[in-house]
Parts: structure tokens; C-alpha cells; sequence
């Protein structure tokens, strides 16, 4: 296998074993399947609750398929679509199925999207199928690696600040600075070879307006906002720059943030639950600073545009279109 | 015809105090300022303009938002021709000719060309829409719920055959979108449904927040991770006036381009887009001189953006006399209405006479201060396209996000705007049309609804939908529209003229 070209490897890949591919499939029909049984809802094996059985049955088994390399995907953009689309129907099934059907003639509340989620399933069935025996336009690469690397950083930054909500105690907030640090370096090299810096840091501060605007009130929020939103710009380059300033600014500024901070409100972050919003605010803050130290970031620049634009929006929107924002945070 | 100038006449009298000038004056402004940023669509302008409206009287904020509309499609516009990336998908073809003539110089008569042959298109629709809207009123009250049914499936059969790319695709979307909108509470028995429990859930999804997300920051999204650079054409822009043969050569081209656009406008399912492919195509296929066409043609500019304007404007017909959205845009418009208590629909033009025709009167008016406006402040908005993107997307983003917490006041839909940018993001790579989900979306819940009294009503008689003469002929031309695209021959003709 090693001995193969690099240009080679690539295309005989695709005739190969897909492991990846073949196991998210897996793993993902038998958690719908095991959902299905453990449900309640209408007794029977006839019933309704046949369908997304029977669906995941197939998504397994192609995924079975993929793994042992029995099964050739030619067009993967298609094949993929297909099944997702037929992912998000059972899914869309599952979570409809105890809802009452057709009473007499008529419908019930669960009858139109257990239809609509039936011809979805059927209609992506067809295009997955289409992908399995049509090959896909020649010369474009296909890979849903972007997709997969901003969700799952996603899920990983909210899970860190979940986390240090958990360390309450003082000695042990250094600590999670490190680690916060230290995360914030490896995954920005991660999100950069992916080249997604910017779809994640987008966003992540659309989240962050979400998270921040109720406790913190329009002028702090927006300000963090456009911080964290200016971090996507895709002239930086910040794997190139001083690891050391990069590891060192977070773990200065972080304790400070945490413990000057007035604030010991929750939050609600979906899906994590509360948090204690000073950890969020602090680990914005770092991912900001992180951004700032990296050598060709217009640090200066970034932060006079963002403090303009704050400004504009604080200006804008309550007085000059009269809405109902609160503009600074609430001292409770 | 006498009826129809009084209409006018009472349209103008509302559309023309000064306090209506004036906000339809504000709305052509902020639309074009927006809509010249590259990438930015008139959907997400409009989303995220929309809470400039909320604080006016109902026929001041349909007439801002109309005037935003027309703005943003100009906006588009001027951004394909100075810069070369369209502006929103309905100016892609504006790029071809357009950006060909702005790097010979001729920047200038390219974007008078658009301004005139806009302001031409949007005359004549204007009229149309006025025509129009009282038979088509009168037939809208014939339909029963099978009629609504399907004519909204015709609606979305459409989209499916104007969109680009696959059929079958364009299907699974709108079914997608369809599943999607069935979320949330369910209107006869009140049952949640899809909610995971979560309360903010119960009354589902709103649409701003899914065309917000879907077009609005998955654009952004992708923006930013192509690294393209933009060519903006430096240098003076000289010359404003179209020379007389200019004229010459394009008046036909706009007149040409006026009636197709006009007559896909009508057509539910994205008729703007499809419009200005159509008349390009059409132009170039006439033209004497088909070899000019791409580059730099006058011709290619006229005839798609009248075309795409035209269709801009004939798109109100079914929302103001069926309640039918067309396209996302005009869903969205549903959004802003119902937020200021109007229901679309043919109800409108009876009860409240001033509006249906105040909003039609101010869209000439608006379209008359696109021309006089924008033509001298052109240089301001070549000003605005070079700054540089880096400083414009965070503007962007924190506009969009302020603007969706404000429909609510709730941080939820900021969230929720965010994981659907992310879904705009996998469908872009997935190669699925986000449109004809938008409008599955949008046209879900009253298609449930008129699908449950249809068959209530013929106490689950399915055979309903064929046997009403009106319904059965509708679903007869949606068939036979799928059908035709779907032919191997007509499908290469499909993708020909999405690919020149």
C-alpha cells in the first residue's frame, strides 16, 4: 500500500474500502434502529414505524458494504447527499411517530410529516442510488471533510467552555486556561488545513451574539461579535506565528477576565444547559486574543472597526429604529 | 380600464404623500447599499432590513420594503458589472456582457443601460400588476382547498424545472423544506410536533430565520472559504450616457427582455432568475451578431436585467391575488406582512383597497428613483466595492444577527440561524439547490392545511385533486412540466442555457 504512488493513491482509494465513510453510516443506523425499538409508539412490525426500520436497514447495510469494499459509491457527492437526505427523514420519523395518524378520513397531527418524510426518504433513496451507478462530473473533488471539521470544532469549543463551567473552584481555573490555550492552538492549525477558519469563526460568533445579547445587553455583545466574527478573515495566517505568544496571552488575560468579571449569571447555551457566563465571555475573549497574536492579524485595525461598528449599531437600532434593545449589562 | 385608472389614480394618492415618498426613497437607498455588496442577495437584504419596518404603519413598511426590494435587485446589478461577482443569482448573466464592457471603459452606459431598461420593465409591470390583479382576484375566489393544493404543487413543480441542476435533486429539497416546516405546532389539534420538547420550538421555525440562514450566512460561509480575488474595475468611470446607437441597439433588447420577464414572473417557483437566462439566451439567438454576445454587448446587458426586473415585479401578482409566495423573496414578504397583521391574499385588494394599489403605485415611483438616483451616485458605490471584504463581513454578520434577534426579541433564532447556515453550507457542497427548499418551507403549513380540508371536505375522497376541473389542470401542466424536464433531450437544452 505504501509503495503506491501519492498520485496513485488517491484514485485507487476510491475504488477501495471507504472505512470512514462506511462506519458513520453504520454507526449511525444502529443508534436509529435502536431508537426505533426503544420508542413508544404504535405496537406492530407493520405498522408505520416499518419505514425508518426498513431505512436504516439499508443505510447499514451500505455502510457495511463501504467498509468491506464490496460496495463501489461512483458519484460520492450524490451517494452521500442521498443518504443524508434519507438520514434526516428517518430522524424526521422517529421523532413524529407517536404522534396520532389518520382518524376515519381525517388526518391527524402526524399524518403530513410522516408523508412528507416518507417521499423525502423515497426520493433520496433514488439519488443515493443514482450515485452508486451514474459517475459523478470528472475533475471535481468531492470531500464533506470541511463540513465535518467546523461541526465537530463546534461541538468541541462548546463542550471546553461547558467544561470549565464545571471548575468552580479558583485553583483549578489556571489549569483550564492551559487547556483552553493549548486547544485553541491545535484546533486553529486543524480548522486552517482544512481551510473552514472562517465558516467556524462565523459561526461561532453568530453563537456567541446568541449567547451573549440577554446578560451582556447589545453594546458588549456586538462588540465580541464582530471580535470573534473578524478572526474569519482568510488573509491570516495563524498557524504560521509565535506559538509562545499565542499559548502565553490567554493565560495572563484568562485568570483576569475570570476573576475581575462581575458577572456570575448563567447562560443557556443549547444544547450544554447553563453555564456560568463569565467562562464564556473569558474563552471569547482568549480566542480573540489568540487571533490578535498572531503576527499579520491588523489587531489594531480589527478592534477599531469593531468599536465604530458597535457604536453604529448601538446608535441604529434602539434610537434611530426605535426597537427595544437593552445596551448594557444588566447588574443583578 | 376606467377602473383601472382609478385604482391607479387612488394608488398614487397614497403612494405619493411625502411621507411615503420619502420612506420609499430611504428603502431604494439602503436595498442598493446592500445589495452592491457582493454576495449579498435581495432575500438576505431584505431579512435583514426588514426590522428597519417594524416601528411604520402597515402601507409605509410594504412600500419600504418594496422600494428595498427593487434596490437590492439594482445593487445586484451594478456589482456584476463593476466587479464581476453577481451581486444575488437573478444578475449572473449581467456579469457576462456587463463586466466585458466595464473593462473596454464603458462601465458607464452599461450601468445606464440597466437603470433604463429597469425603469422600462418596471413601467410596463407595474401596468401588468395593476391589469392583472383584479381577474386573477376574481378567479382566486373560485378556488376551493383542492385548487389551492394544487396549484401550490404546480408552484413547486415549477421551481423544481426553472432550478438549476438535477430534478430529482431539486425534488428531495423541496420535500426536505417541506418536513422541515412541519415543525412546530400543529394548527387544527395544536399537538407539538418535531419539537424535541423545546419550547422555543412550538411555533416553529420562522422564515427569516431559515433564508437568513440558508442564503444569507451560508453565502458568507462559502465566501470565505473559496479564496477568490475580485477584479474590481479601477480607474474613472467616464462617459455616464449611453451613446445614441447604444440606444438604438438596446431598446429592442429591453423590450424583448420586458415581455419574458414579465410572463415568467407570473409563473410561480423563482421566475427572476430563470427570466434573465431566458432573455439573454433569447437575445442571443435573435441578434444578428450572436459572436458580440460575451463580449460586450449591450444587448446582453439590457435584455436579462429589464428581464430580471420585469420578473421582479409580475412576482407580486400571485402573493397579492392567490397569497401564493412565487419565490423566497416574495416569502419573505409574506413574513414581513404578517408581522404588520396583513394576510396575503385575495382579501387584500377588497378590505384594503389603499395598500394593494398604494404598494403598486410606489413601485414605479420607486423604480423612477432608482434612475434618478443611482445613476450620479455610481461612484459611491464603486467606493463602497473596494473595501476590502475582510471589513465587510463582519458588518454583514452582525447586521443579519441583530436583525433576527430583533423579529423576537429571541436569542434561540440567533442560534438556530446559525446551525441553518451551516446546513446552507453542507447543501452548497452537496450540490442541492437551497431554493426550492426555501419554498417548500414556506408553502408547507398551507399546503397541509388545504390538503386536510380537501380531503375532509370529500370525506377521504382522494380522486378530489382530478376530478375538479381547475385543480385536475393544474396538476395535469405540473406533470407534464416534470415530465418535459426530466426527457433526456429537453434536460441538455436545460443545462445548455444555465451553462452560457
Amino acid at each position: 500500500m505504501w509503495n503506491v504512488t501519492r498520485s496513485g493513491a488517491g484514485a485507487a482509494a476510491d475504488h477501495k474500502s471507504n472505512v470512514w465513510g462506511g462506519s458513520v453510516l453504520a454507526v449511525f443506523a444502529l443508534i436509529a434502529l435502536a431508537i426505533s425499538f426503544y420508542r413508544p409508539g404504535p405496537a406492530g412490525f407493520f405498522g408505520p414505524i416499518m419505514w425508518p426500520r426498513l431505512f436504516s436497514i439499508l443505510i447499514l447495510m451500505a455502510g457495511i458494504g463501504m467498509v468491506t469494499g464490496q460496495l463501489h459509491v461512483r458519484n460520492k457527492q450524490d451517494f452521500f447527499g442521498g443518504v443524508a437526505l434519507i438520514g434526516l427523514a428517518i430522524v424526521a420519523f422517529l421523532i413524529s411517530i407517536e404522534l396520532p395518524g389518520m382518524r376515519g378520513f381525517a388526518f391527524g397531527p402526524g399524518t403530513a410529516p410522516r408523508l412528507f418524510a416518507g417521499v423525502l426518504a423515497g426520493l433520496g433513496l433514488i439519488v443515493a442510488i443514482t450515485g452508486l451507478f451514474i459517475d459523478g462530473p470528472e475533475g471535481q473533488r468531492f470531500t464533506l471533510r470541511g463540513v465535518f471539521v467546523v461541526g465537530g470544532s463546534l461541538v468541541a469549543w462548546f463542550g471546553m467552555v461547558w467544561l470549565f463551567g464545571q471548575f468552580t473552584t479558583h485553583y483549578a481555573q489556571p489549569l483550564a486556561t492551559l487547556v483552553l490555550a493549548v486547544a485553541t492552538f491545535a484546533g486553529m492549525h486543524v480548522l486552517d488545513n482544512a481551510g473552514v477558519r472562517g465558516p467556524f469563526m462565523i459561526t461561532l460568533s453568530i453563537f456567541a451574539f446568541a449567547m451573549f445579547i440577554r446578560p451582556l445587553g447589545l453594546v458588549i455583545a456586538s462588540f465580541l461579535t464582530i471580535l470573534i466574527c473578524a478572526a474569519a478573515a482568510d488573509d491570516l495566517q495563524m498557524h504560521k506565528g509565535r506559538a509562545t505568544a499565542l499559548i502565553l496571552l490567554p493565560i495572563l488575560t484568562f485568570p483576569i477576565f475570570v476573576y475581575v468579571w462581575p458577572f456570575a449569571e448563567t447562560a443557556y447555551v443549547w444544547p450544554f444547559g447553563n453555564v456560568a457566563l463569565r467562562e464564556i465571555v473569558a474563552a471569547a475573549l482568549a480566542y480573540a486574543i489568540c487571533f490578535g497574536a498572531s503576527p499579520d492579524a491588523r489587531w489594531r485595525e480589527t478592534v477599531i472597526i469593531a468599536g465604530g461598528l458597535t457604536l453604529f449599531c448601538a446608535i441604529l437600532f434602539p434610537w434611530g429604529l426605535n426597537l427595544p434593545f437593552q445596551l448594557w449589562p444588566r447588574f443583578s | 380600464m376606467f377602473d383601472l385608472l382609478g385604482n391607479l389614480a387612488l394608488g398614487m394618492s397614497v403612494a405619493a404623500t411625502p411621507t411615503n415618498v420619502m420612506l420609499c426613497l430611504i428603502g431604494v437607498l439602503v436595498g442598493t447599499l446592500i445589495g452592491v455588496l457582493p454576495g449579498i442577495g435581495s432575500l438576505a437584504t431584505i431579512a435583514m432590513l426588514l426590522p428597519i419596518t417594524f416601528g411604520l404603519p402597515p402601507v409605509g413598511a410594504l412600500i419600504m420594503l418594496a422600494g428595498i426590494y427593487y434596490g437590492a435587485q439594482y445593487g445586484g446589478s451594478t456589482t456584476s458589472i463593476l466587479v464581476n461577482i453577481p451581486g444575488e443569482s437573478s444578475s449572473v448573466v449581467t456579469t457576462l456582457d456587463g463586466h466585458q464592457m466595464a473593462k473596454q471603459g464603458r462601465a458607464g452606459p452599461a450601468l445606464a443601460i440597466a437603470a433604463i431598461g429597469s425603469f422600462f420593465a418596471g413601467c410596463v409591470a407595474t401596468v401588468l400588476v395593476a391589469a392583472l390583479g383584479a381577474p386573477l382576484t376574481a378567479m382566486a375566489l373560485m378556488f376551493g382547498p383542492a385548487e389551492y393544493f394544487s396549484l401550490m404543487v404546480l408552484g413547486l413543480i415549477f421551481a423544481v424545472v426553472l432550478a438549476k441542476g438535477s430534478v430529482l435533486k431539486a425534488l428531495a429539497m423541496i420535500l426536505m423544506g417541506l418536513a422541515l416546516s412541519m415543525i412546530g405546532s400543529d394548527l387544527e389539534t395544536g399537538a407539538e410536533r418535531m419539537t424535541w420538547g423545546i419550547p422555543e420550538l412550538s411555533d416553529g421555525i420562522g422564515f427569516v430565520v431559515v433564508g437568513m440562514g440558508v442564503f444569507g450566512f451560508g453565502e458568507i460561509l462559502r465566501n470565505l472559504e473559496m479564496k477568490g480575488t475580485r477584479e474590481i474595475v479601477q480607474g474613472k468611470i467616464t462617459g455616464l450616457m449611453p451613446t445614441l446607437p447604444d440606444l438604438k441597439a438596446s431598446a429592442k433588447a429591453i423590450g424583448r427582455g420586458t415581455v419574458i420577464g414579465s410572463a415568467l414572473g407570473i409563473l410561480p417557483g423563482g421566475g427572476a432568475i430563470i427570466a434573465s437566462f431566458a432573455a439573454y439566451t433569447f437575445e442571443k439567438r435573435v441578434s444578428k451578431t450572436p459572436e458580440r454576445f460575451g463580449r460586450g454587448a449591450i444587448e446582453g446587458v439590457a435584455a436579462p436585467e429589464s428581464a430580471n426586473n420585469a420578473a421582479a415585479q409580475t412576482s407580486f401578482i400571485p402573493l397579492l391575488t392567490l397569497g401564493i409566495p412565487p419565490n423566497p423573496v416574495m416569502a419573505l414578504m409574506v413574513g414581513a406582512m404578517t408581522i404588520h397583521g396583513i394576510v396575503p391574499g385575495p382579501q387584500v385588494m377588497s378590505k384594503q383597497p389603499e395598500l394593494f394599489w398604494g404598494m403598486i403605485a410606489s413601485m414605479w415611483i420607486g423604480n423612477l428613483m432608482l434612475v434618478v438616483i443611482n445613476l450620479p451616485m455610481v461612484g459611491i458605490w464603486v467606493r463602497l466595492l473596494r473595501v476590502p471584504y475582510r471589513h465587510l463581513f463582519p458588518m454583514i454578520v452582525i447586521f443579519c444577527t441583530i436583525g433576527i434577534y430583533s423579529v423576537n426579541n429571541a436569542p434561540f433564532d440567533v442560534g438556530m440561524t446559525a446551525i441553518f447556515g451551516l446546513l446552507g453550507y453542507w447543501l452548497a457542497k452537496q450540490d442541492f439547490e437551497p431554493a426550492p427548499m426555501i419554498l417548500g418551507f414556506v408553502l408547507g403549513p398551507l399546503m397541509e392545511e388545504n390538503l386536510r380540508r380537501a380531503m375532509l371536505i370529500a370525506r377521504g375522497d382522494a380522486t378530489v385533486f382530478v376530478t375538479r376541473p381547475i385543480s385536475a389542470m393544474l396538476l395535469f401542466i405540473a406533470a407534464v412540466m416534470l415530465v418535459l424536464a426530466m426527457l433526456p433531450m429537453i434536460r441538455a437544452r436545460r443545462e445548455e442555457v444555465f451553462t452560457e
